[in-house]
């Protein structure tokens, strides 16, 4: 019989067949990082600015003054990235995943009982995204 | 280096990461919460028009290019960001059919973008820390 054919190609980036909620966790782990990447090289440039003293470092701030907007979006990306990323890690170094069980009725899959890690991380992802948020646009006046 | 060495470090770099674009992230995001905690002058949103708070550049900018522990961040943060933005970017390409050839080219196109900003990276961030602007 031929194996059946499961590469997915390009698609396989953003689809994942019939899998549970925490693949789609990974496809925003991967946008996110994608997104936070490019930024990081085009920040290195921009940033470098400030060596030129303080006009430059207006120079280039006032430049990318229209982008602001987008930092709030990147912001959003490294705390899903981070915190998810975090869960990530422990998952793959084979923590927290319980032992293995016996493959009985009712099946339970190993990321049946990692969600609550998953709950917990969306929580904290909350939490940060609340106070960033409240920072950002300003709602907060503690000054 | 083996993938799977190359693989182990990107788990290690996101560890890392978390502390150190944590530091990064609550400095620039949070900074009215630190101003308010006193860590960074109320002057710095006095002055300098728009650019207040963590952009401010006498108040914010030029003190984090003088510390050390701050250069120290940085340097970590652009060779583990890299490493690890990078890594991650070229296991997306791996994934996808292309012959054994066109992997290679694509990985060498990654090292050679890697090295080159990691290069003008940590160059920014010691030249900034031992030669700050207007004599700081
Ligand atoms: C030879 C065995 C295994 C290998 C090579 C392996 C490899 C991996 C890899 C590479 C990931 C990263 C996420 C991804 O690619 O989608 C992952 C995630 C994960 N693995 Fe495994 N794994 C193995 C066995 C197991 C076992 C036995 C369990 C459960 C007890 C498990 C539970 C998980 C969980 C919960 C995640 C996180 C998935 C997510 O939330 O996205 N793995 N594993
Ligand atoms: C959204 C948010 C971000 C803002 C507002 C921001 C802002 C800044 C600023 C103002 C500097 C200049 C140095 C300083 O003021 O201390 C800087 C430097 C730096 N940032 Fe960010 N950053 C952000 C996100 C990131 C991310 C996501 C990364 C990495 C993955 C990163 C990596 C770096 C590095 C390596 C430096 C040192 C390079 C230099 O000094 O020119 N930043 N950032
Ligand atoms: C803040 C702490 C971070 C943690 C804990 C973290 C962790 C992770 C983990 C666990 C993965 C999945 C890897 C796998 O399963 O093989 C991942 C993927 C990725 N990360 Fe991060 N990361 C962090 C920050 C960053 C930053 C700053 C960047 C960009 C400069 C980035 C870019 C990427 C990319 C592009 C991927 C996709 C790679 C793939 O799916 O194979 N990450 N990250």
């Amino acid at each position: 019989m031929a194996a059946k054919d499961n590469d997915l190609g390009i698609r396989g980036w953003v689809y994942a067949g019939r899998y549970s909620l925490q693949r789609y966790a990974y496809t925003l782990q991967r946008i996110t990082g994608l997104g936070i990447i490019l930024y990081l090289l085009i920040h290195l440039y921009v940033t470098a600015q400030k060596n030129a003293g303080e006009a430059a470092w207006a120079g280039a701030m006032d430049a990318v003054q229209p982008l602001h907007i987008g930092e709030y979006f990147l912001f959003l990306a490294i705390i899903i990235h981070a915190c998810n990323g975090f869960r990530l890690v422990w998952a793959e170094f084979g923590l927290g995943l319980g032992r293995p069980i016996k493959n009985v009725y009712p099946y339970q899959t190993c990321l049946d009982r990692n969600r609550i890690f998953f709950y917990a991380i969306l929580a904290v992802v909350f939490v940060l995204a609340v106070v960033g948020t409240a920072d950002f646009f300003n709602l907060i006046r503690v000054l | 280096m083996k993938e799977s060495r190359l693989w182990f470090w990107h788990l290690i770099s996101g560890l890392a990461l978390i502390l150190l674009l944590g530091v990064h992230t609550v400095i620039q995001h949070f900074d009215s919460i630190l101003t308010w905690l006193g860590f960074i002058p109320q002057a710095a949103w006095q002055s300098g028009g728009h650019l207040v708070g963590s952009l401010n550049f006498q108040h914010a900018v030029l003190p984090r290019m003088q510390s050390v522990s701050m250069t120290a961040v940085y340097l970590l943060l652009v060779v583990f960001g890299l490493f690890h933005g990078l890594y991650g970017l070229r296991s997306m390409i791996y994934e996808l059919k292309f012959s054994a050839k066109a992997k290679q080219v694509v990985g060498v196109i990654i090292l050679s973008i890697g090295i080159a900003a990691a290069v003008y990276g940590v160059y920014t961030v010691l030249a900034g820390h031992l030669n700050p602007p207007l004599g700081g």
